[in-house]
């Protein structure tokens, strides 16, 4: 028994406890050819809320898999592979380098490869990433030929409708997560990270190291412990006020401040080559039947009549309402689907104040399409 | 014409999204649907002057 081993406790037949203290299992010695970099890869790529996400970016909720060895443009003409890259509901992602330690790989090369891989991601554009993610393992999560990021997010509990607006930001400002999951304690390697966060501080670029530990669970199997082992460290206490005094406001005005630092107030960029309509109508017409073709140009040739205003993202375009500055979205169209919505914290200003009458009617929503034009909505079919 | 899924309304609320129509669901139906989504534009428009006028 090691000090500091996982404990499984069970109730005992007379009504009291019995604890079983797990013991380590080792990858680098009996288990070595059953015990892979790959049994890593699709472990997390099956799995993927087992990484401790939270303990970087505590507002993540949930993560899905984009894939597992997806290939990225790498210097002088080379491609690295991404050993699993995953997709958070708030929009980060986070790419993952998995290691057995007892492969000489030299640790300053697993950095550098992982600072590479985030750089190449930061730097494609979204038509390229998603080629890449179709080229990845198809044994893992590849996305299909007909799919997008935005549409795989939408199977994650927690992404809501700015998913597609800040996933485009994070990835080009290269706010993504980068870490080695590893079977064990490195400490050059430890400490070749810790000293990275600390000289790149103000780099948006997160360094993080995730041990698995595998310990036998006696009569079960074997269960696996995930550790963080280095995470960003907080470098000072900041004060972050929000101001919720105005109604449906897309875009709340947040202050920043801390020790010795102004107040700033920071400003979200507009999506990078947001689509343009003929663009969209084309990928419509390219993947779609002649006849639905059609049907979109009529959909678009009403909207423009309509006085609602447009706005493009990367992968779809919106019709919606500008107010007072801000927009909100009511139609979405991408490449295969339209879908309607109106963002919850507008649906939430509006309802707080119930004797008005456009917030009663906003209230009734969810079954105003239905009531004016469609059949009520039912259970889907499992 | 359309069913776009509430929540409660599907056994997995976190999939409800990836049950969207595709486009051949509004088959005859664009002008409605356009007018609705106008319809649901001019409710918000009002709620907000009215919230400005407050």
């Amino acid at each position: 028994m090691s000090l500091g081993s996982p404990l499984l406790v069970q109730d005992d037949q007379r009504g009291g406890l019995a604890g079983t203290s797990l013991s380590h299992v080792s990858m680098n010695s009996a288990c070595i050819e059953k015990y892979q970099e790959c049994f890593l890869q699709e472990i997390i790529d099956q799995w993927p809320n087992i990484i401790p996400v939270r303990d970087f970016y505590p507002s993540i909720r949930s993560l899905c898999s984009l894939g597992r060895e997806v290939p990225v443009p790498l210097s002088d003409d080379r491609e690295g592979s991404i050993d699993n890259l995953l997709l958070a509901d708030d929009g980060h992602l986070v790419i993952i380098e998995t290691k057995l330690w007892r492969n000489p790989e030299a640790v300053r090369k697993v950095v550098a490869q992982t600072l590479q891989y985030g750089m190449a991601v930061s730097q494609l554009t979204l038509e390229e990433f998603e080629r890449r993610l179709r080229r990845s393992n198809p044994h893992g999560h590849p996305l299909q030929s007909d799919e997008t990021v935005s549409q795989r997010a939408r199977e994650l509990p927690g992404a809501d409708d700015e998913f597609e607006d800040r996933f485009d930001i994070f990835r080009r400002r290269g706010e993504i997560l980068l870490l080695i999951v590893a079977d064990g304690i490195h400490q050059s390697a430890e400490r070749l990270v810790g000293w990275i966060n600390e000289v790149v501080g103000t780099s948006p670029v997160k360094f993080g190291l995730v041990e698995f530990g595998l310990y036998d669970l006696p009569d079960v199997g074997r269960v696996i412990i995930p550790r963080t082992l280095l995470r960003i460290r907080e470098a000072s206490r900041h004060v972050i006020a929000i101001d919720l005094r105005s109604t449906v406001k897309e875009q709340v005005q947040v202050t920043v401040s801390g020790d010795q630092e102004l107040p700033k107030t920071p400003e979200m960029d507009p999506p990078a080559n947001p689509l343009t309509e003929g663009e969209l109508l084309e990928r419509i017409h390219s993947r779609n039947h002649e006849d639905i073709a059609k049907l979109a140009d009529t959909l678009f040739s009403e909207f423009r009549k309509s006085g609602l205003t447009e706005r493009g993202l990367p992968a779809s375009i919106q019709y919606g309402v500008a107010v007072a500055g801000d927009f909100i979205p009511l139609a979405t169209m991408d490449s295969d689907r339209v879908w309607f919505q109106i963002p919850l914290r507008a649906k939430r200003d509006l309802e707080r104040n119930d004797s008005s009458p456009a917030s009663n009617g906003l209230t009734a929503w969810p079954y105003f399409i239905g009531q004016r034009m469609c059949r009520i909505p039912t259970k889907p079919t499992p | 014409m359309a069913v776009f899924y509430r929540p409660e309304d599907v056994p997995d609320p976190n999939k409800t999204n990836s049950l969207n129509p595709r486009y051949q669901i509004l088959r005859d139906k664009v002008s409605a649907f356009v007018e609705a989504v106008v319809e649901i534009a001019e409710v918000i428009r009002g709620a907000v002057e009215e919230a400005a006028s407050l």
